[in-house]
């Protein structure tokens, strides 16, 4: 009885990409669209295929992942610490706060030639423009954190004779943990958005340089890959970011409607 | 052990936004006096915004005080007391604790161990009767469940004094009366002195040794009544003469003061917690 229904929820919600995907195949194979503009995706696939077994795959793939991912962790660790510090400190924040808000609309990539300039054409300088994008939504989520934790909880903490450490680490962070893992979810995106930006200026591997060099030497199957693989670890980072999430704020289970 | 409190010429004064957003010096309390016995358990009634929290929030350490002088068992309050214990009227539970951790809080704060914490929170889980709930979160509990585990709380790291800050006006009724038969008995096995901040005459009665009436802000005490009613005291005490006698002296002294605090609505109605029905109490005698 219970499956039932299940099983049609499921039809339900994968007939829109079943059509989409119907829709692609048979739109260049019919020639409405010309095959050298749009591959359909048993091309695509076929492509995914030739580029794993010639380990080119995972040469691109772990180039971008290792990008990324350094960004983003140094993104966190740097946004969640000052984030910290800021809420807390109110006069800090205020003192800093101005200039913060002229950096987070300084989009990452028009810095990118700075970064460059300074880090030089190598891993440090994307690394950096990934770093940039995803700073912002970790710090200023995480801000918003700290100086939302409930007063009372506060009070009542130091009420028990808790030190600034304890507060810090048992009460401000738990209480503000929602907020900053919203950042860190958001900072995914960003991340993988500076990553393609990046990957596509002066890069010889990652997911974002097959991409735009497959459509320079002509490899539109491989060029759709490259899409179809980027959109894949967008969808991988987003599934373990809110996997964490859900491990670290687990207590929050069944109160999803106040969140 | 219990701890005396003695307030002397205690003044508070801050500044706060009025309506129009402009700041206003706000003077909470002046010429306040009061002596807390070892061991007794005291009300501090007054009309809302009297600055009977205020006092509370100074007695706690969480704020500091303009002027005068407050000693605890004859030493200078400085900073947070380490040997009292606060229950807010909003709980104040960590959401992200089972309830057995939230009672753990104080005991983790002072260091003790791991094991030693579980047991002796466990202890208190059952002394306030909610054995067996240990392993919830406090958003899957009701809220009279929610202030018994605060008042475990504040009594696990066994506190010389209690201090209660309308702990039971969130509450219903009935809920309410249930909570302050289950203090006074808590009250009698472990002999703290409370102090307990209330706007309600019948609360303060039934659980109190004595009454510091408030007046309006600035506050301060404008007289002191003993409840000599007899110990342990049921529910149905309530319905006695002496208690309705205490009452109505007790609203004599408060009634202008409310007045005051109210206006320009003359119907103090808030102050009246008076007229519950019998059958709410009886009905919470069984629970």
């Amino acid at each position: 009885m219970r499956l039932l229904p299940n099983l049609s929820g499921l039809l339900e919600r994968s007939l829109g990409i079943l059509a989409f995907v119907l829709l692609w195949e048979l739109l260049p194979r019919s020639g409405l669209v010309s095959a050298a503009y749009l591959s359909p995706p048993t091309a695509v696939l076929q492509a995914i295929w030739e580029l794993a077994s010639s380990g080119l795959l995972f040469k691109h793939l772990e180039a971008s992942l290792y990008r990324s991912l350094a960004g983003l962790l140094l993104a966190i660790a740097g946004g969640v610490s000052l984030g910290l510090l800021m809420g807390w400190f109110a006069r800090l924040e205020a003192l800093v706060d101005p200039l913060l808000q002229l950096f987070r609309q300084t989009s990452a990539l028009a810095l990118f030639p700075v970064f460059i300039l300074f880090f030089g054409i190598g891993e440090l300088s994307k690394v950096a423009i990934i770093f940039w994008a995803s700073f912002w939504p970790i710090l200023l989520s995480t801000i918003s954190g700290v100086k939302q934790v409930d007063k009372l909880l506060i009070d009542s903490a130091r009420s028990m004779g808790a030190s600034r450490a304890f507060l810090f680490a048992k009460v401000v962070l738990p209480a503000a943990a929602p907020s900053i893992f919203t950042g860190i979810r958001l900072a995914g995106a960003y991340c993988v958005t500076a990553l393609v930006a990046a990957e596509m200026i002066g890069a010889h591997s990652g997911l974002g340089f097959l991409t735009l060099n497959s459509q320079e030497v002509f490899q539109v199957p491989s060029m759709y890959a490259g899409i179809l693989l980027l959109a894949l670890v967008g969808l991988l980072l987003n599934f373990v970011l809110a996997l964490i999430e859900r491990r670290l704020t687990r207590w929050r289970r069944g109160l999803r409607h106040h969140a | 052990m219990s701890s005396s409190i003695v307030a002397r010429d205690l003044r508070m004064e801050f500044t706060a936004q009025n309506e129009s957003g402009r700041a206003e010096r706000v003077v909470a309390l002046e010429h306040f006096d009061l002596e807390v016995r070892a061991g007794e358990f005291l009300s501090v009634l007054g009309p809302s915004g009297c600055g009977k929290s205020t006092f509370l929030s100074i007695l706690a350490g969480l704020a500091e005080k303009s002027g005068g002088s407050l000693l605890v068992d004859g030493q200078p309050l400085e900073g947070i007391n380490a040997r009292q214990g606060v229950v807010f009227q909003g709980y104040a539970l960590f959401p992200w604790r089972t309830v057995l951790e939230n009672i753990e809080v104080g005991l983790e704060i002072r260091g003790v161990g791991k094991a030693e914490r579980r047991e002796r929170a466990r202890e208190y889980l059952e002394l306030v009767g909610l054995g067996g709930f240990g392993a919830r979160y406090p958003h899957e509990i009701s809220g009279g469940m929610k202030q018994r585990v605060a008042i475990a709380r504040a009594l696990v790291y066994e506190p010389e004094v209690l201090l209660m800050d309308e702990p039971f006006a969130a509450l219903d009724a009935q809920t309410r009366e249930i909570l302050q038969a289950e203090l006074l008995r808590i009250w009698d096995a472990r002999k703290k002195t409370i102090v307990f901040i209330t706007h309600s005459l019948d609360e303060a009665i039934f659980l109190s040794d004595r009454i510091a009436v408030m007046t309006h802000r600035p506050g301060r005490v404008k007289e002191i009544l003993e409840v000599p009613l007899p110990r342990p005291r049921p529910a149905e005490l309530r319905n006695s003469e002496e208690f309705v006698h205490l009452r109505q002296r007790a609203w004599e002294v408060l009634k202008d003061e409310v007045r005051f605090a109210s206006a320009p609505v003359p119907a103090p109605t808030s102050i009246r917690a008076a007229d519950w029905p019998a059958s709410a109490q009886a009905a919470e005698i069984k629970g």
